[in-house]
């Protein structure tokens, strides 16, 4: 090994200039064969934007074409409105032979058999378009309320790639999955998973703040399979419910005031105007004391503010956390401040049991029984014999 | 009798301080309270409207007794420390006592989710006693270490070197806890660790008030102790204490005293370190039976100032109080370690 770098140094300056140049040559040269096919790039960059026409109607985050039996997925920034984060390109191998794919880690086969599925809620709508089949990975097993996939953990048919927010990088690298979906907190270019090598999918349904628009994701999740069809009839279904719900509410007479979530170490995360939860709040015919705010997320305000507006609200809603015991005597025990909330007094507490509804997991998919829910505890009367699926007034 | 005249105004300063800074907790907040309003709540005629008497006797109140019991509880034990170790560097956090705290509340916390119990996401733990017992226990075991090491190792530089390693492997271990935390859990641990005086209700912040002033009667009573240990074990052992035993009682006051400090309210830094140097400083002694009642007006009025400056204005969230403490109690450590080597020098 030593001994050619030697004799390089020895070498005359002009003779290692010459050297040096051949070997860049070739390098360039093997690096860029004649190119005979077509990148698939070209074939939707040809189209007018006219006629491009996305397959989203509510979602922010991401926008789905079809163009000669080749889907063109484009992903968007959860942050920043419109600025492109990644482009997939799906298609079936048929139809891949006929473009360029060498060097593209962003043109996806069609139906891959090897997928790895990072996010709860996606594997929830991989359940309901029956797609588990296709399911190699996944992460946080223990926190899996899905009885399929419990199954199929226990017989191995399902591999746990990561855990308590680490992920096992070598075991992801042994199995190789086609790529990784994935759904980080945050988006940054510089993701632990990239070492992998692996194509990542950014799967970013809880950034929507509309339940229609998180709904939709579905239409992402089958972007990569062969039932799409499905996943747009399932989603049709879900947006004819919501909004007939929602006319249910627009000629109510009063709407009743309603603020969210609980104190927790010395800050109160309440959520924003903007945010899903406000949608549904307005949508059900409930006033929302921070409706005028203006965040997507929630923000932390202290008990005192919090207190001094929401004392005389008409309703709290609150989703519980994995050991919360829902009573008014746990609340209190809880926090002797919240006894002094009107909707406290007056047993108005709206609540959501996490665990026994797996409402992180499932919510998202049924955004017309969350809104039902909610209008059947805002206006009783518009909803006769209701019997509701999330959350209940506390007893 | 110049000298005690001055000792004697700048006590009174600093009371009236702490008084102050008491009332000014009661008064300043994010929801804007008028001092009429204020008093009107004070004696018990707010009248009809009650949202201002829960917002001040129910989560103001409990706070301003909460930053004043440990103010009190951390200056004396960082007193204590410093003197027992005859180092101006000792304190809680420096000889990792603290951090014994946070092992004992980490182990908690996650052994909590074993259980199937959520310790710290009730933001009010009504005598948490496992969660109590844990930091204390934690505390101690680090500070017997400590004593353990002390008893063989006499150079002081050493016992500090190695309490700072002792906090560093604590450390770890609660690091190692939290990297196989859940996520809930570590957003709960670190939000304790980042400190507050608001997670206390009334019979908390009294309980630990009362327990502070009782710990705190303590070590006054072994002001003399104190003094003689000041010059030296030989010298205390010379005029008839029994060091071991004096040296030991203290270490565990302090202990309980960091522990307390630390549960209800995370760890709380700087205050420990700081107040001591402050009060020798502006009392200009080192008899502990003036330093006492020194270190608990300014420790007290520093921990209500800092919660006064972490609710900031035209905000509608306060700062965590352990950035705050720092923030404010580093530079002012500085100051005056700077003013007091121009002094010498002069």
């Amino acid at each position: 090994m030593i001994y050619p770098l030697i004799k390089l140094y020895k070498m005359a300056p002009q003779r290692f200039a010459y050297l040096l140049l051949t070997v860049s040559i070739l390098t360039i040269f093997s690096c860029n064969p004649k190119q005979n096919k077509p990148e698939i790039a070209s074939l939707f960059d040809a189209i007018p934007d006219s006629l491009l026409v996305s397959k989203v109607l509510y979602a922010s985050g991401f926008d789905l074409y079809e163009v000669h039996q080749i889907r063109k997925l484009v992903v968007y920034h959860p942050e920043l409105p419109g600025t492109i984060i990644a482009t997939f390109y799906i298609a079936d191998s048929s139809v891949l032979t006929d473009f360029e794919v060498r060097n593209a880690p962003n043109i996806i086969k069609l139906n891959s058999e090897r997928a790895a599925v990072f996010s709860a809620t996606q594997l929830n709508a991989f359940d309901k378009l029956s797609l588990l089949g296709h399911v190699i990975g996944i992460t946080e097993g223990e926190y899996i309320n899905n009885r399929h996939i419990k199954e199929k953990l226990e017989k191995g048919e399902i591999i746990e790639l990561g855990a308590n927010n680490h992920f096992f990088i070598e075991k992801i690298m042994s199995v190789q999955p086609d790529y990784i979906f994935y759904s980080p907190y945050k988006f940054t270019a510089k993701h632990p998973l990239k070492v992998t090598g692996i194509p990542l999918i950014p799967f970013y349904d809880y950034h929507e703040n509309t339940p229609l628009g998180r709904a939709e994701w579905v239409k992402f999740s089958a972007a990569f399979f062969d039932g799409y069809a499905r996943a747009d009839s399932l989603f049709k279904d879900i947006e004819r419910q919501y909004t007939t719900y929602r006319s249910l509410t627009k000629d109510v007479a009063s709407k009743p005031t309603v603020f969210s979530d609980k104190y927790f170490n010395g800050q109160w995360y309440v959520p924003g105007g903007k945010s899903y939860i406000a949608t549904l709040f307005k949508d059900a015919g409930a006033d929302y004391l921070w409706k005028d705010d203006q965040h997507t997320g929630s923000f932390p305000l202290d008990y005192e503010i919090v207190y001094s507006k929401a004392y005389e609200a008409d309703f709290w809603r609150i989703v519980g956390s994995y050991d919360d015991i829902p009573s008014y005597d746990a609340l209190a025990e809880e926090n002797s401040l919240y006894e002094n909330f009107k909707a406290f007094k007056t047993k108005h507490v709206l609540w959501c049991d996490a665990q026994k509804t797996a409402y992180f997991e499932r919510s998202s998919l049924e955004p017309h029984l969350v809104l039902a829910d909610l209008i059947f505890a805002f206006h009783p009367k518009v909803l006769p014999g209701y019997q509701p699926k999330y959350y209940h007034i506390l007893e | 009798m110049h000298k005690q005249g001055r000792t004697g105004i700048w006590f009174l300063i600093f009371s009236v301080l702490t008084a102050v800074l008491f009332l000014a907790n009661l008064w300043y907040g994010s929801v804007l309270i008028s001092w009429k309003d204020v008093l009107a709540v004070l004696v018990g005629q707010s009248g009809e409207d009650s949202v201002y008497e829960v917002i001040i006797l129910n989560y103001r109140l409990p706070q301003a007794i909460t930053a004043l019991a440990v103010g009190i509880a951390l200056s004396v034990a960082g007193l204590v420390l410093q003197t027992v170790f005859r180092n101006p560097l000792a304190g809680p956090s420096v000889l990792g006592i603290s951090s014994g705290a946070s092992l004992g509340v980490a182990i908690v916390v996650s052994a909590g989710s074993l259980a199937g119990l959520e310790l710290l996401n009730q933001s009010y733990l009504v005598f948490d006693i496992p969660l109590v017992l844990a930091a204390v226990t934690g505390s101690l075991l680090v500070l017997l270490i400590i004593i353990f090491v002390a008893q063989r190792i006499s150079n002081v530089v050493t016992i500090l070197i190695i309490g700072i390693m002792i906090g560093y492997t604590v450390s770890a271990v609660v690091g190692v806890i939290q990297f196989f935390s859940r996520e809930e859990e570590l957003h709960a641990y670190i939000l304790w660790g980042l400190g507050s005086f608001s997670k206390t209700n009334n019979a908390q912040a009294i309980f630990l008030l009362v327990i502070s002033v009782l710990l705190t009667i303590v070590v006054l009573s072994y002001s003399k102790g104190l003094n003689a240990l000041l010059l030296g074990t030989a010298y205390a052992r010379s005029s008839g204490i029994n060091v071991k035993v004096t040296q030991n009682m203290l270490l565990v006051v302090a202990g309980l005293l960091v522990a307390l400090g630390t549960v209800f309210t995370g760890p709380v830094a700087f205050v420990g370190l700081a107040v001591p140097h402050l009060a020798r400083n502006f009392f200009k002694t080192s008899a502990h039976g003036l330093l006492i009642p020194a270190v608990i007006v300014m420790g007290a009025s520093l921990t209500l100032a800092c919660n006064l400056a972490a609710k900031l204005p035209g905000y509608d969230t306060s700062l965590p109080i352990n950035a705050v403490t720092s923030l404010i109690g580093a530079p002012v450590v500085i100051w005056v370690i700077v003013k007091r080597g121009k002094v010498k020098k002069t």
